[in-house]
Order: structure tokens, then C-alpha cells, then sequence
């Protein structure tokens, strides 16, 4: 894989992981009365646009590499998003998420070496 | 920030894991979907300073046909997504990595091999721990 081919992978794990935390975010609002519609709105729309970003990059690394070669830091994305919910979102995490989570990632490392 | 504890849906079809799933489901045909547009389109030259994009796929009718699937699981992922915890409900979605290579199995004729299976599995066992980590009262 090209530096550029890395780098773009790198950039779309950071923006699932931004859109998806920015998404959450916004919903998290509407459990709040009255409704800061305003603010809702426009979490949704950034966590939109980034998630937009994110899957204009998936088609462009799809058309250049196997998806058998992207599909190991596929198993990168669950981690750092549960990262991120942990930081930025403050959920709390069980020790069934770690493990979770740490199983989801060796199995998808697994099916893209296979 | 104050949350108010989101209420038990009042229909059975509004309930937050059943679209856990559909988008699960979803999301996989698309992804399908998406693989055999990008194919299709491989071959087409970019706009300028595009390159690094797969802009020019949006023609294929495979892809356009994954959009819309991606946007309809997009709307369950919504509703999954306002009463579930993000890093319970997010691992989850890996289910993806187990749904497309059963449905490349069954209905595209491709071989899965031992190692493949094994992967299959440790993420259902995962998936499995998330789904269970949510506190229920």
C-alpha cells in the first residue's frame, strides 16, 4: 500500500469516528426538554457531512486496493470509536465492551488475512 | 447534561435493536452493492484533482442502487442510535464483517476458507459481548 493509500486510510477512520460521535451527540439532545433544535440540527448535518467525506474516500480506496487488503484496519474502526464514546461522549464501558471489541477486531484482522 | 431516560418504545416496531439489525442487514447489501459498482467503474478516469475520490462511480447503477439501501439503513441507524449507548450499538454493526461473507458465500458462489470462518466467528463472539454490555434496569 502507497503512503497516500495509508494516509487516506487513516483519514477515513477519523472521519467515521467524528460523524458517528457527532450523530450521537446530536440524538443524546433530543432526551432534553425543550429541544435546542438548533443545536440538533446542525450536529446531525456535521456528522452527515463527515460520514460524506468518509464514504467518498471508501469508494475512492475500494477502486484502488482489494478489499481484502483494506479490510484488517476495518478492525481498527470499533476500537477507536469506543475510544472516542469513552473521551469525548463519557459513556460508561463495561469490561463486555473491552472484550467485545477486542474480539470484533482480531476477527476482522482474521478475515482479511484469509 | 440532563438526559431523560428514553422511553420503552410504544410499538414493538420502534424498538431501538430491531434496527440495530436492519441496519446491520442493510448495510451489508449495500456494501455488496457498492463492491460491484466500484468494479464496474474502475477503469474510468477522474476529474482533475478528483483522483483520490471514486467520484465518477456515482453513475453505476450498482452504486446508486447502494446509496439508496445505505440511506435507508442510515434511518434505522438513527433510531437504533437515540436510545443505545454509541460504543454499544457501533460494535455491533461489525456484523456486517459476518453478513458479507456469508452472502458472498451463498449467493455470489465464493469459496470461504478455514481461517476466514474462524475470523466469522470471533467477531459473532464479540458482538455478542457488546450486545449484552448495555445495564438494563
Amino acid at each position: 500500500m502507497t503512503t497516500l493509500g495509508f494516509a487516506l486510510v487513516v483519514a477515513s477512520q477519523i472521519f467515521v469516528v467524528g460523524g458517528q460521535v457527532l450523530l450521537k451527540r446530536g440524538l443524546n439532545l433530543t432526551h432534553v426538554h425543550p429541544i435546542a433544535t438548533r443545536a440538533v440540527v446542525s450536529q446531525l448535518a456535521g456528522g452527515v457531512a463527515l460520514l460524506t467525506l468518509w464514504f467518498l474516500i471508501w469508494m475512492g480506496l475500494l477502486r484502488k486496493f482489494d478489499l481484502s487488503l483494506l479490510y484488517p484496519f476495518e478492525g481498527l474502526s470499533p476500537v477507536l470509536l469506543v475510544l472516542a464514546a469513552r473521551v469525548i461522549l463519557q459513556e460508561t464501558l463495561t469490561w463486555k465492551v473491552w472484550m467485545g471489541v477486542g474480539f470484533i477486531a482480531a476477527g476482522t484482522v482474521l478475515v482479511g488475512l484469509s | 447534561m440532563q438526559l431523560e431516560s428514553p422511553a420503552r418504545p410504544r410499538h414493538w416496531w420502534l424498538n431501538p435493536y430491531l434496527h440495530l439489525v436492519l441496519n446491520g442487514v442493510l448495510v451489508s447489501v449495500s456494501e455488496l452493492l457498492l463492491k460491484a459498482g466500484a468494479v464496474a467503474t474502475a477503469g474510468r478516469a477522474s476529474p482533475t484533482g478528483l483522483g483520490w475520490t471514486g467520484i465518477t462511480s456515482l453513475t453505476s447503477g450498482w452504486v446508486i442502487a447502494g446509496i439508496l439501501c445505505y440511506l435507508v439503513s442510515f434511518v434505522n441507524w438513527l433510531q437504533a442510535l437515540r436510545a443505545i449507548p454509541l460504543s454499544i450499538a457501533y460494535p455491533v454493526t461489525s456484523g456486517a464483517h459476518v453478513l458479507i461473507p456469508i452472502g458472498s458465500w451463498i449467493f455470489l458462489g465464493e469459496h470461504v476458507g478455514l481461517l476466514r470462518w474462524a475470523g466469522i466467528l470471533l467477531i459473532m463472539t464479540g458482538i455478542t459481548f457488546c450486545a449484552r454490555a448495555e445495564n438494563r434496569p
